[in-house]
Parts: structure tokens; sequence; C-alpha cells
């Protein structure tokens, strides 16, 4: 199922940007897509949470949404059904010199954003600053709408190119540190990412487990599983669980590997 | 009674409250009209 991965961020890529064929924008999507993208078929969550907090109504719809994905599978939409997550991964795979980010306080950065520019500063200036800033809205709106459009050409002033600079500087990003967005920066990640813990589906490693750093080589953002099989940072795209200690636990349900993995040992 | 098990009957109310507000029809699409911030023009 792993090896299939990919498959599955191609398809939530395409079905995220449907119009073409079918719309739903009155519900969001689960991970990140921009929805001022003429194709995009779903509402943005981010986009729609920020428009709650400017209305300064509370987002009954979206914290069920919230509290359900997050309550099922924790972080996994991050590793399996995110476009800008399928973005860096595919980035990351260009052979240049990589940087390995391992500050701690980086991690904190995602909350912060959540509460600033997601929550708090559009509640009180009403003005959604999270997507003023945000690269997807660049990539997949902001470039193909100017250049499509004169009379937006004729609109585009500061914010426009300090957003350019913003992806300008992500991107680069992408192409050195394991998926840096995902890690340091994506609220829709943090908010996924309070339920690891307590989540449905959860990871489990086996007391026989010899820490050879295997999975931490294949892990996507750059965890050492055997310390901390549920941190908030774990994006669920279970990479690791090519090592036979490494298990997705569904529920109380334990999956058979775990036997094998004590086989082994 | 765990903790996931919770939160999804919690998860489900809020879902069901917004769909009885009708926030999907009212607030979605509005919200749409408000993407120029993402096209990044002010």
């Amino acid at each position: 199922m792993v090896r299939f991965r990919a498959f599955f961020q191609i398809g939530a890529l395409l079905f995220y940007n449907s119009n073409y064929l079918f719309s739903y924008e009155f519900c969001p999507v689960p991970g990140l897509n921009c929805y001022a993208c003429p194709i995009a078929g779903g509402a943005c969550p981010l986009g729609s949470l920020q428009h709650f907090m400017v209305l300064r109504r509370i987002p009954f719809f979206l914290l069920g949404f919230f509290l359900l994905i997050g309550a099922l599978v924790g972080r996994m939409v991050c590793g399996w059904i995110c476009p800008i997550g399928w973005l860096q991964e595919l980035m990351y795979k260009v052979k240049v010199k990589k940087i390995r980010v391992n500050f701690r306080p980086f991690r904190y950065l995602k909350y912060l954003v959540l509460l600033s520019l997601v929550l708090i500063i559009p509640f009180l200036s009403g003005e959604p600053w999270f997507s003023k800033l945000c690269f997807v809205g660049t990539i997949q709106a902001g470039i193909p709408l100017i250049v499509m459009d004169q009379s937006l050409r004729d609109l585009i002033g500061t914010l426009f190119y300090i957003k350019l600079g913003i992806t300008g500087i992500t991107l680069a990003a992408f192409f050195f540190i394991k998926r840096p967005f995902c890690r340091f920066l994506c609220p829709l990640g943090a908010t996924y990412s309070l339920f690891n813990p307590i989540s449905y589906a959860r990871l489990e490693v086996a007391g026989s487990c010899f820490k050879c750093d295997k999975c931490r080589e294949v892990c996507p953002v750059d965890i050492k599983v055997y310390e901390e099989p549920n941190s908030p940072e774990c994006i669920r795209c279970l990479e690791c669980t090519s090592c036979a200690h490494v298990n997705l636990r569904l529920g109380d349900k334990k999956k058979e590997k775990t036997k094998e993995a004590e086989q082994y040992a | 009674m765990k903790v996931y098990r919770l939160l999804l009957l919690l998860g489900l109310i809020f879902l069901i409250t917004g769909i009885y507000l009708n926030e999907n029809w009212n607030i979605f699409l509005n919200a749409r009209m408000l993407c120029f911030s993402c096209v990044g023009i002010e």
C-alpha cells in the first residue's frame, strides 16, 4: 500500500482541482489546496477558517471536519492526500546537497502561524492574513491568473511581490530540507498534529527495535520513530513500516507484523 | 470510553450543527469571493 502513496497524492491533487468536471466548493478539502485557483473543486480549509474568523463566527462544520479526520487518522492527510506535501517530496528528490534541520523550537512555529495568521489576526483585523501571504495561493492562483488576465496584471501591488518572494524562498527550501513547510510552517498540519497521539490510527514500535535509524532515513519529516512513534510531527506516511519493528495500530488491534518482528528479535 | 471515540462523536455533532446552520451554502461559497487575498491583489 505504501508504495502506491504517490498515486493517492496525485489522485488528491486531481480531485481537489476538478472544477472542470464537478464542483463541491461548499465543502472544504482535507489537504492544502488554494480555492482561488480557477480549477479548484473544493474549499481551502484554512481560507474557510479565516473567513469564519473575519466574520467572528464559530466554524462548526470545520471544527467537526477537523475533529473527525484528526480522531480517525491524525496527520495522515499530510502524508497521503496533500498536494503540497507531494510537491515537497518531489522537489527533495532533486540531487543537491541536503541540509538536516533538527532545531526543535522550529517545530513550534507552525502553531504560532496557526494562532496568529489564521485565527487571531484575521479575527482582530478582518483580513485573512495567512491567505494574503500563502505561497500556495501564489503558485495555484496568483501566477496563473496574472499571466492569463491582463486586467488583473494592472492591479499588482507590493503584496504580490512580497508573496512572490515568500514563494521563491519556500520553494528553494524544498530542494534542501525534508518537507520544511509541513514541519515548520503549515497551520493545517499543526491542527491535525494535535490529534496524532490519540487518534484511532497510530504507530507502534516493537520492544525489540535496535535503533538502527533506518526509519529516520526514510522518514519524510526526519523523526526518530523509535523515540516518539506518535510524535505530532509524524505525517503517518507509513514509510517507516518498511522496517519490521514499526507497525500501524488501528484502535486496539495490532497488525500481524508485530509478531513477525518479535520473531526476528 | 476511548478519547478518539469521544472526539469522533463531538466531530459528528459539530458537523451536523454546521450543516443545520447552513454554513456550507452561506459561508463557504462566500469565502471564495474573498479569494483575491490568495492571488495577492489588494
